[in-house]
């Protein structure tokens, strides 16, 4: 389990018993003759790490944009944290952050200065900047303008204004995207620590490792429809392959057979393999997730 | 921007009184024309008195340009026309004073006129115009010919155009610059998701840019007529103009989603402005369009403020400005909460 945040007690939120907070009951959202999204169903739970998958065009920034209150629906039901949206948007925003894929900070203050602004707007102490900036290792570059960060500096200075306020869901487009191999595991750590403090964190993302990692629950989505929506666990136990694949040499060739280890005369076969050929190596076919993400994607797209 | 703005404000202000009096010695030295239309011993006692230190011209009117039945005269000079007496059923000379639009420029000529008719009907008796008949008619610049560019283009209407400039530059393209920007970067998103609601957002570039105009209307003012802050109407007048064009920039911001359109589109209100107001002047069947703008109201009483002209009567005007203004405020609010942040 990972340890807990060592924020502030001010800042804590007043947790109410809410089990699904997201409920998303038949969204659709169009743009002019386009349906970007199509009768979507969902629900995520507290402290859930949720991951939304898709090929691009599928529909995930469109429902993050209905989710945040910055796109009306087009039809059916969306309510966060029991607030109807966009209706209530203004009960719902002091929720919840939101990292985009595109960094939005003021490019002429520091990074201090970009996070004390938003601080003020949401009435936290300061001690909660200084706490996001060590959180994501950027104390030192704290007071240097922002037009000077890196790439993925500013990235990781977007996280922490997002989490500074210590928001009860957390939405994230591409979190880790042009963050190096340490910021990776630093991000994805934070976003645990915060699924374990009870916070709701929704991700879109293509890194199918990522999604393996963390992920408490996955959707995949195309052409704007829900195409399946699990556990990784489940998934792999679905989509797994039950088969091996021995390497053996005969005649001075090598030479690879698959064998299905569901079928008996599989189980058979490879047996006669193990006993009758030379060289012989047995490979477990390791799950994929990437893969099954092509299978159900390309199968929405055929 | 700014700093040429007030840059110029500061030039007009320490040149205007060396203008003004480079003009009057101008027109201390311009020529006066006098004109008779029949010659006589009045004119030649005239002629025989012609001081040295005035550029009299004394000259019959068949000497004079023409226009219609008017004689036209050349810029900046006066000119005083003598009529004869027993012309038509009028027994009297009459006689025609002509300036420019100072009518103390005509002062040193009357001056030596008067001395010299006086002196030559005193040869008779005692001067007195009923009893010599001398009727004067009293005119001004209606026969100067094409006035020059500097007797128009007054202290007060550049600082008008000034007042005007700086209300649209910091309200209007600035607004729109900066909320463009603020969209194109994300930071508007990243705002209006914040807990400032978009209300508060929109009162926020109020405040910001309204304080910001009205601080620079005033330092304009301060510079080209500082009397005139003494006087409320031109504090309405600057924040009506000011909320008026803050509101517009907020429309135009929010139509507009990169910042090249929105540069585009303030180019485009500008145009309309000159286009509404070209047709205002030109053909009548269009003042209506021209009644429709609040900018209309706006210049106008700028330019009355800055001499001092708000006065009563233009309540009617004020009030017309405030009712065109909060329809473009409320517009603005509309416009902003639909679609303005995202």
């Amino acid at each position: 389990m990972p340890k807990s945040l060592d924020l502030p007690q001010t800042t804590q939120p007043s947790h109410t018993l809410v089990p699904d907070v997201i409920r998303i009951h038949n969204l659709v959202v169009r743009y002019g003759n386009f349906t970007a999204v199509n009768g979507l169903n969902l629900r995520v739970r507290q402290g859930e790490l949720f991951g939304f998958l898709g090929p691009n065009g599928a529909g995930k920034t469109t429902t993050i944009r209905v989710l945040i209150g910055s796109h009306t629906p087009s039809g059916g039901s969306v309510e966060v944290t029991g607030f109807r949206l966009p209706q209530q948007l203004a009960h719902v925003k002091p929720l919840f952050g939101y990292v985009p894929d595109n960094e939005n900070h003021i490019e002429e203050f520091t990074g201090r200065e970009n996070l004390s602004v938003f601080a003020r707007l949401y009435g936290v102490p300061s001690s909660n900047v200084d706490w996001a900036l060590q959180k994501l290792e950027l104390d030192e570059a704290a007071d240097n303008l922002v037009k000077d960060y890196s790439k993925g500096m500013r990235r990781k200075l977007l996280f922490a204004r997002e989490i500074m306020h210590r928001p009860r869901i957390l939405y994230l487009d591409e979190p880790t995207a042009n963050l190096d191999a340490h910021s990776t595991q630093l991000v994805r750590d934070i976003l645990q620590q915060l699924a374990a403090d009870g916070v709701t964190v929704f991700l879109t993302t293509h890194d199918m490792e990522e999604v393996e990692q963390i992920c408490d629950r996955v959707a995949i989505l195309a052409r704007g429809e829900l195409l399946a929506c699990d556990t990784p666990t489940n998934f792999i136990r679905e989509h797994s392959e039950e088969k091996v694949a021995a390497h053996f040499d005969r005649d001075g060739e090598l030479v690879r057979e698959l064998v299905d280890m569901e079928d008996p005369a599989g189980r058979a076969r490879l047996a006669d393999i193990v006993q009758h050929e030379s060289g012989v190596r047995v490979h477990s076919q390791e799950f994929d997730f990437a893969k099954v993400f092509l299978k159900l994607t390309g199968q929405a797209y055929t | 921007m700014l700093g040429l703005l007030l840059a110029i404000a500061i030039l007009i202000a320490t040149g205007s009184k060396t203008m003004t009096a480079t003009k009057t010695a101008a027109k201390r030295q311009a020529t006066c024309w006098v004109v008779f239309f029949k010659g006589g011993g009045w004119m030649d006692h005239l002629r025989g008195h012609l001081p040295e230190h005035l550029d009299i011209q004394l000259v019959s009117n068949d000497e004079i340009e023409r226009s219609g039945s008017k004689l036209v005269y050349p810029p900046r000079s006066c000119a005083i026309e003598v009529y004869p007496a027993g012309l038509g059923e009028d027994e009297r000379h009459r006689l025609r004073f002509l300036h420019s639009g100072d009518e103390r420029s005509l002062a040193p000529y009357t001056r030596w006129f008067w001395k010299n008719t006086a002196e030559f009907f005193s040869q008779t008796g005692p001067f007195d115009e009923e009893v010599v008949r001398i009727q004067r008619i009293e005119s001004k610049v209606d026969a100067i010919r094409d006035k020059s560019i500097s007797d128009v283009l007054t202290a007060e209407l550049i600082g008008t155009v000034l007042l005007f400039a700086m209300q649209f530059f910091l309200c209007c393209h600035l607004l729109v610059s900066f909320t463009s920007q603020d969209r194109e970067r994300g930071t508007l998103l990243a705002l209006a998701l914040s807990p400032a609601s978009v209300a508060e957002i929109l009162a926020a570039k109020f405040v910001f840019h309204v304080s910001l105009s009205v601080i620079f209307s005033a330092a304009v003012v301060g510079i080209l007529q500082p009397a005139a802050l003494a006087h409320a109407g031109i504090w309405v007048v600057v924040i009506l103009t000011s909320i008026g064009f803050t509101s517009v920039g907020i429309v135009l911001a929010s139509l507009a989603k990169t910042q090249s359109s929105a540069g585009l589109l303030t180019m485009c209100y500008m145009l309309v402005g000159g286009v509404i107001s070209y047709l205002a002047i030109n053909f009548s069947t269009f003042a209506v369009l021209q009644r429709l703008t609040f900018e209309n109201y706006s210049f106008a009483l700028c330019a009355a403020s800055m001499k001092y002209a708000i006065n009563p009567f233009v309540i009617p005007q004020v009030a017309t400005m405030a009712v065109l203004v909060s329809l473009w405020t409320i517009a603005a609010g509309y416009v902003f909460h639909r679609r303005g942040w995202q």
